[in-house]
């Protein structure tokens, strides 16, 4: 398992960056050299196909999953034109690995086969806090070991939606999913306040009182929970999301033309994002 | 003397900048800076110093950072005030030369001999022509070698892992290096203020505040005293949490506090007052400048 552990670093931000930039990458340049045969003549699209299919053959890690992930819900069944993606979304005390917002706020932990799952349950918790509808997206080997930890939430747990990454690459087939269904007994308004920036939780306030707070900047925070706090819940939920919605925006003509082995490294980078170059990939690695 | 040695983040090195340029310290205060990263805050930092004819060290061997081997950049900051600095260890020897070679000797030279590994090779170096000044790092195998211009260089400040962490030692003792090193047979005495040795680039999200003021307790020990925010579970809500803080230092400031005022402690103060966050970056900034103008004072007072 661990041989291939330097592929983890290929499919990066910085990698990727220096790519475009056609500086050196050495995590690039040690990952090709080492599973790569004859580099010197194959394109850089060539070289991120193989290092690719290598990973979805023989180490399914984190990226794997959220680009496999992305790639279905944006490509497929969504379209970024009405749906928002969010990954790393800091919730209450955890990290989620991918949230979708297009109406409804979904939230998708993944567990691959190089994760335990002793936090899952404190995790999935704390998202609830937030969103309404969480999923789990694993591999079809784990399916009984998170039925069994999902039974200790109760109610809770039989909420959560289980979703598997295929041998061949499927995630939402009839046959293997579990559809999640909504759980709004552990929203909590501060979890909801936490996760806007600055600019976000004030459109809110504008939004729903027309004013904002006049407070000397070491209370506005604060005071502006407090307006926060008194929206009721469930409309608090859905005007968070629709803030949220508005991050990560990217035209679909964009988004289509993003090989799809980075397509998520694309989408989830702001700088990265708002460029579209991608002749690096006609490069030949050899130069 | 005292020697603040400062590493060249971008507002350490406005610390000293504006304790020049608002005049709050004398000659009495050498500071030496490690350059980390090449910066227009690090010239216009050393052409304040040569402005004002004060007089500042710069390490041509840095041991951190990014520009460990750039000595034609960390050279190009050297002349009239600017004196280089060597550290010593593998590569103090092809820094020496790398200054002769431009005309510097010995004499106009700052050596820092932080290892006592490197002891050997300062001997070697250093031992027929002295350097202007050695900071040394205070440990009997290493104090025995230095003999001219002995500066005691010593990490005073005690770092936790975690700002939250300063909450359960809320006082301490910083140094008494000023009220021994003279009778230690040293002309002067240096540290690395409420940063502390340790360098450490990585970035984070503070989950707690903490602000560190130095201060002269009843037998002129200088100790530090930690004001540390309340609400430290998460990442939110900086200003609120700086603000917690900083009442704490208003509420010491009021009851406890007998020493100068300062340019630095008043800025905080105002900051209170007006109710503004002024980032944590001028905090430290604010925190390093207090320390060094109360340092001035103290040797002000006893010469």
């Amino acid at each position: 398992m661990n041989s291939l552990f330097s592929i983890n670093s290929v499919f990066t931000k910085d990698v990727i960056n220096d790519l475009v930039l056609n500086k050196n990458n050495k995590s690039f340049d040690y990952a090709v050299n080492k599973y790569i045969r004859n580099p010197q003549d194959k394109t850089i699209k060539t070289i991120l196909c193989e290092l690719y299919s290598l990973m979805g053959d023989n180490y399914r890690n984190e990226y794997y999953y959220v680009n496999s992930l992305l790639n279905k819900l944006l490509d497929g069944i969504y379209s970024v034109n009405t749906c928002t993606a969010l990954s790393q979304l800091r919730v209450a005390d955890h990290i989620a690995d991918l949230v979708t917002i297009n109406g409804e706020g979904i939230v998708y932990e993944i567990k691959s086969n190089l994760d335990n799952l002793e936090r899952l349950n404190d995790q999935l918790s704390d998202y609830y806090k937030v969103f309404s509808k969480v999923c789990v997206l694993s591999y079809e080997e784990n399916r009984k070991s998170i039925e069994k930890r999902l039974k200790a939430l109760g109610e809770m747990g039989n909420s959560v939606g289980i979703y598997i990454l295929s041998e061949d690459g499927k995630i939402f087939s009839k046959k293997t999913s579990k559809k999640p269904e909504s759980y709004n007994k552990n929203l909590d308004s501060y979890c909801m306040f936490k996760i806007l920036r600055k600019k976000e939780y004030e459109n809110i306030l504008m939004n729903t009182y027309g004013h904002l707070p006049n407070v000397k900047p070491v209370f506005y925070f604060k005071e502006c929970y407090k307006m926060f706090e008194k929206i009721p819940l469930l409309e608090a939920q859905s005007k968070v999301l629709e803030e949220l919605k508005k991050r990560n925006k990217i035209s679909k003509e964009r988004f289509d033309v993003i090989p799809k082995e980075i397509k998520s490294i694309i989408y989830f980078s702001d700088k990265l994002r708002n460029s579209d170059n991608y002749m690096f990939m006609e490069r030949k690695f050899g130069g | 003397m005292y020697f603040p040695y400062i590493r060249g983040r971008q507002y350490d090195l406005i610390a000293l900048r504006e304790l020049i340029k608002n005049n709050l310290v004398s000659d009495r205060i050498f500071p030496i800076i490690e350059p980390v990263r090449e910066s227009s805050t690090l010239l216009n930092t050393v052409e304040t110093f040569n402005q004002n004819n004060k007089k500042i060290g710069i390490v041509i061997n840095p041991e951190v950072g990014e520009i460990q081997h750039n000595y034609e950049y960390t050279v190009s900051f050297v002349g009239d005030n600017i004196y280089p600095a060597i550290i010593v260890d593998n590569s103090a020897k092809e820094t020496l030369d790398f200054l002769k070679e431009r005309g510097w000797k010995e004499n106009q030279i700052i050596a820092v001999l932080k290892k006592v590994d490197y002891v050997k090779d300062y001997d070697d170096i250093f031992g027929i022509e002295p350097p202007l000044y050695t900071l040394f790092n205070d440990e009997r195998s290493i104090r025995r070698c230095v003999k001219h211009g002995k500066i005691i260089l010593g990490d005073r400040f005690n770092k936790q892992e975690r700002n939250a962490d300063y909450e359960d030692i809320p006082d301490e003792i910083f140094s008494d290096d000023h009220l021994f090193y003279q009778e230690e047979g040293c002309e002067g005495f240096g540290d690395y203020s409420i940063v502390g040795y340790n360098y450490d680039e990585s970035g984070f999200a503070p989950k707690a505040v903490a602000i560190h003021v130095v201060y002269f307790d009843d037998d002129k020990i200088l100790r530090v005293h930690h004001f540390v925010s309340d609400n430290n579970f998460g990442i939110e809500d900086l200003a609120g949490k700086y603000y917690e803080a900083v009442s704490k230092l208003i509420d010491w400031y009021q009851n406890t506090y007998n020493g100068e005022s300062t340019y630095g402690l008043s800025a905080l103060i105002n900051s209170y007052n007006d109710g503004v966050f002024p980032g944590l970056a001028t905090v430290k900034k604010l925190s390093i400048m207090h320390h060094i103008e109360l340092m001035d004072h103290y040797l002000k007072e006893r010469s």
